[in-house]
This record gives C-alpha cells, structure tokens and sequence, in this order.
C-alpha cells in the first residue's frame, strides 16, 4: 500500500521536475525574449518618430507587425503631447514673458490613427513630445503557468510591457 | 536503471542547461536594451549640441561669418561633450576623457561640413631653424617629437593630439572635359552653386548662383507666376539711441547678404542735440545700430558703396533672384559647363567595377547632370532642375554622400591611432532615412564607439537636423501669414493648409517669409531692462500705418518709450501647431505629388502661388553668400 503510494508521489514529482519546471523556464524564457522584442522595438518606433518628425503608416504597421510576431496581443497607447507655440494665448496660468514655459496638449491613440488611415502621415514639430507604450492582452503561457501554480491575478495583469518617449528633434517634412 | 535514477540523471542534464541558458539570454537581452539605452541617450546629447548651437547662431548678427561660426561650433562641441557627461553618468569628467569614447562629431552645414576630431599638432614651419640638440627646447628630453618653443609662447607643442574642428570640407566634385574645361563645382542644400575653374574656350570662370528652369530674363514671371517688381517690406523693430524714443518702431527692411538694413524716416538726434529729419538706413548689429546711408539733400550724389533708402523700400531681392538665375543659366551655357555628364567627373570609369565612383554615381555616363535646366516646370511629368527629382539634384545627392563617407571614414578610421582603447574605431553604415536628413538639412552627426556593453562593444550613431537656422532656405521653412475672415485673426500657416486650396475665400493671404522670421522674437528693453516679446511681421493693411508724428516733437524729450505694438501673427493652431488641417504628402484632393511646386501649381490659388515663389526668391536672395559681390555691384548693374 505504502510502495504504491510513493510511486504515484514520485511519478508525480518526476512530472513536475521533467515536464512543468522545464515548461516554466522556456516559457519564462520566451516571454523575456518577447519582453526584449517589445522592447527595442517600441524603442526603435520612438526613436524614427523623434528623428524624423513624423508617424507614417508604414512604420506603424511594420511596429505593430513586429511585435505581434512575438505570438501576443498588444494594447498599443501613442500619445503626443503638442507644444503649444503660442503661449499665453490659451493658457492663462502661463508667464507670457517667462522663457522656457510651455504649454502641451495631448492627442491619443485613436485620433493618431484616425489621421494614419487617411493621410497615411502624422506630422510633428521640433519640440513635441511623443510616448508608445504597449501592454499585452493575452494570457502568456508562463502566466497560465504561473497562476495555476501559485497565483490568484485579476483581469488587468499583463507580463510584457515596454515604453519609450522622447522630445522630437525634426519638424517633419512631407 | 530505476525510474527514479533516470529522473535523478534528467534533472541533473536540465537543471544546468536551463540556468546556463537563462543566462545567456539574460545577458544578451542586456547588451540589446544597453545598446538602444546609449542610442537614445546619444540622440539627446546630440540634440543637445543642437540646441546650443541654434541659441548661438540665432541671437548673433555675425553667425555667418567663418570665425564667429566656428567659435558656435565649438561651442556646440563643448555643450555635447558636458551633455554627454551628463547623460551617461558620468559628471567630472572632461572631454579629453569622453573623447576616447567619440571618433568624431560632423557639422554639416549649407555647402560643406566640419568633422570635430583628434588631430596632430603641427608646428614644423616654426622650428625649421631651431638648434635641435639643444635639449632645452623638448618637453621632455626622451622625447624629441615633442618640440615646444617657448620664445614663440605656443601653448601646444609639437605633435600634441589635440581635439578640434578639422578644415571645411565643401560638396564639391571635378570635372574635366576635352582639351580646356576643367571645373570644380561646389554644391549646396539647395539648387546654389559655386563653378570655379577653366571653361571650354581655356577663359577663367568663375560663377555661382541658383539653378532654375523656368525663370524669365527680367526675373517677373516664374512657373507661369508673375513676381511683383519691388515688394515695401515692413518688420517690427526695437530702435534704441541717436536721440529717438527707445522702443519699438515698423520700419521697411531688406536683408541683403545677411544684414538686414531698416530705413529710418526720422528725425534722429545729432551729435550737437539738433534734430536731423532727413530719411537714412541703419542696420543693426548685435544689438548696436550702425548707419548706412542718409539720403542727401536733392541734388548730391548718393555714394554708390552703401545701401540707400530707396534701395530698402523697394526691396527687389524676389525678382534679382529670378533675374540672376538666368543670367547664370546663359553664363554656364557660353562656358560649355550646362552639357556637363556623369562621364566628365575625374576619376570616374563606368567600366571599371572596382572604381569606388561608380558607386556614388552610377555607371550610365550619359546623364546630363544640367540637362533639366531648359524645361519648363508646368506638369508634373516635366522636370525641372530645383525639383528633388531633376538629374541635378540627384547628383547633387551623390556628391554631398561621396564627400561626407570619404572624409569621415578617414577620420575615424584615423581616430585609432590617437584611441588608446582596443577598440578598432570603423564608419558606421548610416541608414537612408537618415542621409535624408542630411541631404536636406544642416545636421549635427555625432558618433559613439568602444563603450562596453556587455557581449560587444558599442557603436552607434545619431543624426539631429537643425530646422531653425540662418544657412539655408528650404522649400519647407517658407510659411505664410494669411488672414482668417471668419474670425478676423492674422496667423501663420503652412503652405499646404487646406483652406488655402479649392478657392475657399475665407483665408486672405498677405505675405510669406521663413520660419524663422515669423517666430516671436525677443529683445531686452533698454529703458527698463524687462525682456520685451513681438512679432516682427507687420501689415499697414491690417494694423494701419505706423504713426510717426509725435517724434517730431521729440525736443529734449529722448526719455519716452514706444510700447510693444498690439500686432500679432500667432501659430495657426491647426496647420501650425497640429499640423492637422494641413495636406500631408502634398496629396491634392486625392492626387499625391512629388514637391512643392508642382503641389503649388495644381492648387490653382495664384496669391498662394506669387507669395510662395516671392518669399523662396527673396529669402534666399537675402542669404550671406561668401561668393557675393559687394552692394556696390547690384548699383552699378542697375546703371549698366
């Protein structure tokens, strides 16, 4: 009785040691190869953005491509905080004669992509300040893992996550 | 074998497999984020750099001038460096010490570049008739390399490695063609060049200027456009001394090779407390106002050296532009240089594929690199030579290219001999969105190699472009300043606004100018010290006349001040600032085009048109070029 039940413990053990611990790690693994990918791509979008001046379509769709060949969904928030040039005419908080204080206002996700899919080019200015975050939707194999494991999550959790910001240094041209 | 021990044996192959790979992956994903990290904290730096150097340039009326432009690049190459410290954590440090880490920085500016680089010091001319085997005159006796010469007080010594700015470099190429020409043309961010050399007939020559297709011999009518024949320009000015009230006056302006000149209808006070009424022109200077000309009682003679007041308020730069451009045109066709091809370039071989030309220029010799000139510019499937796709301009792409990789690869392959890091310092290959940048601006290249970064050793790039400048005048740096009827408001939009298109008459347009004309400006108030901001664009049609009459009794009266005039000519909110009314990729209800001017020519809107093709001709008119004659000349054209 007592030698049947260490085998099924042991067999039990062997599992865990031979399957799911190895499952585990690989897919830790991958999700910090996708991390990595998320990453530098979100990085690389910034950084075309704040060179040149501009979000085009291409580029957008080659950054949303590349990330989802990591085998995730995304959440992708853009945000461009505008510089107002004119300061102190719609601000009344704002010193008029103070160097150096300026005012943004901010456009979002929707209204970028709005813009995308009919000009194919969203321009920007020397000055503006642009922002990419994107968050995974899914649930990551390491993250079933994990919760069926040790972990009670609830419906907002997410493993991938990358953001990059920068002041863009180009005022677009068409 | 037992389960167990097979389980035993597995966990000891896997365990240390999946920890050794863990990480490897770790520290590769390390070396990847550092890697992107330096990236951007190296585009920082750079812009940086590029902030410095457009606060430098922007607030001095001497920019242009070679010295003063070098001491801005220097100074540019300091703010990097102390950024650079800055940014990478790594405050105290000084330059000698970071510079182990830059093989190179580039200022490109409008017909040429600066590399900011190591370089040996040379003092050879100096010491040819030294006594050599006096010990006295090494800096360290072991040492005869180091040769310093203190009764010439240098501070450096001889072959001291020291980091500065390298000489000039100029876009240029050479050409040779038959038994006589033989030409070096220099090239520039825009359709300007330089020709310098012996032309076909074996006669010196020795010309610059714009390239256009389709001006006309009196500079009036341009792609179908007519340009007015003398614009009255007037701007915003803080005036302060010779005996006027300190403040603010709008007084007509024309900027000829970079000095704006103003024309002062008076009275001014003169050295003996008398008030002088007759009209003169100053132009101002860092802040000091220096006179020009001042218009002498009817009858005198003007002196033919200096600017007069009727040269200011009839400002012909728009059509001068035009006019030269066709002058050049006829002048390079007498000189055989407009039949110019690929082939005549010295060094080029289009059989050879190891000839290193070829690659920057193509192995078909027949293109005719002017050839475009005589087209005419309507329709788009008509070139035209200023067109970004025009034969020249192509070429003109080449050469920048061709003169920037021969020169910065030598630099920074040289750059290892003064590195006493391991690291072998090699060009890295810029990618073409960011030759872009470089063909059609004045940029800022900067350059970072040898940091570790874990698994390799860092090499990175970055290119900043500079949008405010006083080099160039770019097809996109002309904005126009339009009245909207529906409010009342005068603002500033871009030339692609779309209520500027399908004869919407909401938008009245008045004038165009640069970017850079139209920003506000600012100035320190001599009479109280308070920094005081304006717009320079001034209207009569929308603000009224300027109202003199009061300092005709200015008297003993030098005190009073003239307010900050109520004229102002915001940023269009949506074309300026959002860029969100404005018709991107020069699409034209649905049809894409390639530039500008053929976006300009569909549009139907000829004020737009006219006012455009006014301020490109006028602005750049206005540019210091080295090449310029004096103002002298244009006088004594006019009289010929």
């Amino acid at each position: 009785m007592s030698d049947t039940f260490i085998t099924v413990i042991a067999l039990f053990l062997a599992a865990v040691l031979m399957f799911v611990f190895p499952l585990m790690t690989m897919s830790d693994q991958t999700e910090n190869v996708s991390q990595l990918a998320v990453e530098t791509a979100t990085k690389e979008f910034v950084d075309e953005i704040r060179s040149t001046g501009k979000i085009t379509s291409d580029n957008y769709s080659e950054y949303v491509q590349t990330i989802g060949a990591t085998g995730n969904t995304y959440n992708i928030d853009m945000e461009v905080k505008v510089k107002d040039e004119n300061i102190s005419k719609k601000a009344s908080q704002v010193e008029t004669d103070k160097i150096g204080e300026n005012v943004y206002y901010s456009i979002y996700t929707s209204q970028i992509e709005e813009k995308l899919n009919t000009d194919k080019v969203y321009p920007l200015k020397e000055g503006d300040i642009v922002t990419v975050s994107a968050k995974n939707t899914n649930t990551t194999m390491s993250q079933q893992l994990k919760n069926f494991f040790y972990t009670v999550v609830g419906n907002d959790t997410y493993s991938i996550a990358a953001q990059s910001a920068g002041v863009v240094t180009a005022t677009g041209t068409k | 074998m037992k389960i167990q021990s097979l389980a035993v044996i597995a966990v000891i192959i896997l365990l240390p497999m999946t920890l050794i790979l863990t990480t490897y992956i770790q520290s590769q994903a390390k070396t990847l984020s550092l890697q992107t990290e330096y990236d951007n904290k190296l585009k920082n730096t750079t812009y940086d750099a590029l902030k410095a150097f457009q606060l430098n340039t922007a607030n001095s009326d001497t920019s242009d001038i070679s010295n003063s432009k070098i001491r801005d690049v220097e100074a540019a190459a300091k703010s990097f460096f102390n950024s650079l410290a800055t940014n990478f954590n790594m405050p105290g440090y000084n330059k000698e010490i970071l510079g182990e880490f830059v093989p190179a920085l580039v200022f490109t500016m409008y017909d040429g570049y600066y590399i900011y680089a190591p370089y040996d010091n040379q003092l050879d001319m100096y010491n040819s008739n030294k006594d050599i085997t006096n010990p006295d005159i090494y800096v360290d006796e072991s040492d005869t390399d180091r040769l310093r010469d203190e009764s010439l007080g240098t501070t450096y010594y001889q072959g001291q490695d020291l980091t500065g700015l390298k000489s000039y470099v100029y876009y240029s190429c050479h050409y040779k063609r038959g038994p006589n020409l033989d030409v070096v043309i220099t090239y520039s961010l825009d359709n300007y060049i330089v020709v310098k050399g012996i032309d076909e007939h074996g006669d010196p020559v020795d010309l610059h200027g714009y390239l256009l297709s389709d001006a006309d011999n009196l500079g009036s009518l341009y792609r179908g456009t007519s340009i007015s024949n003398s614009e009255t320009i007037r701007e915003n000015v803080y005036f302060s001394g010779d005996g006027v009230p300190t403040g603010f006056y709008q007084y007509n302006v024309r900027q000829i090779n970079g000095v704006r000149y103003y024309h002062v209808p008076g009275p001014v006070r003169k050295p003996n407390g008398s008030l002088d009424y007759r009209p003169r022109v100053y132009s101002l200077l860092n802040g000091l106002w220096l006179q020009s000309n001042v218009e002498p009682v009817p009858g005198a003679t003007l002196d033919e050296s200096l600017v007069h007041v009727n040269d200011v308020i009839e400002n012909t730069n728009a059509r001068n532009y035009y006019k030269k451009a066709q002058e050049l045109k006829s002048n390079l066709l007498n000189a055989g240089i407009l039949d110019l091809q690929i082939r005549d370039i010295v060094g080029w071989s289009g059989t050879d594929p190891n000839n290193v030309l070829q690659k920057y220029f193509g192995t078909e010799g027949d293109i005719e690199i002017f050839g475009e000139i005589n087209n005419s510019g309507a329709g788009v499937s008509n070139t035209s030579i200023e067109e970004p796709e025009s034969n020249f301009n192509q070429h003109r792409l080449s050469v920048i290219k061709y003169a920037i990789e021969k020169n910065l690869s030598v630099a920074i392959n040289n750059f290892n001999t003064y590195s006493t890091s391991s690291t072998k310092f090699q060009m890295p290959r810029l990618n073409e969105e960011d030759w872009n940048l470089i063909y059609n601006n004045i940029c800022i290249l900067s350059f970072m190699q040898g940091l570790n970064i874990g698994g390799r050793i860092y090499n990175g790039y970055s290119v900043v472009p500079n949008n405010n400048n006083k080099e160039a005048v770019t097809d996109d740096s002309i904005q126009i300043v339009a009245r909207n009827n529906s409010s009342g408001e005068v603002e500033v939009y871009d030339p692609t606004f779309k209520g500027f298109i399908n004869n919407n008459t909401n938008y009245e347009i008045l004038y165009a100018t640069t970017r850079s004309n139209l920003s506000r400006a600012a100035t320190e108030d001599r009479s109280d010290g308070k920094v005081r901001y304006f717009f320079r664009f001034w209207d009569d049609s929308v603000w009224g006349e300027p109202d003199y009459t009061n300092l005709t009794n200015v008297g003993g009266d030098v005190s009073g001040t003239r307010y900050v005039p109520n004229n102002v000519a915001w940023s269009s909110y949506n074309s300026v600032v959002t860029a969100k009314d404005n018709n991107s990729d020069y699409t034209l209800n649905g049809t894409p085009h390639n530039n500008i001017f053929d976006y300009l020519d569909d549009t139907g809107n000829d004020k737009l048109k006219q006012v455009y093709y006014t301020a490109l001709a006028r602005d750049r008119e206005g540019m210091f070029r080295v090449e310029n004659d004096s103002f002298k000349t244009e006088h004594s054209d006019e009289n010929e």
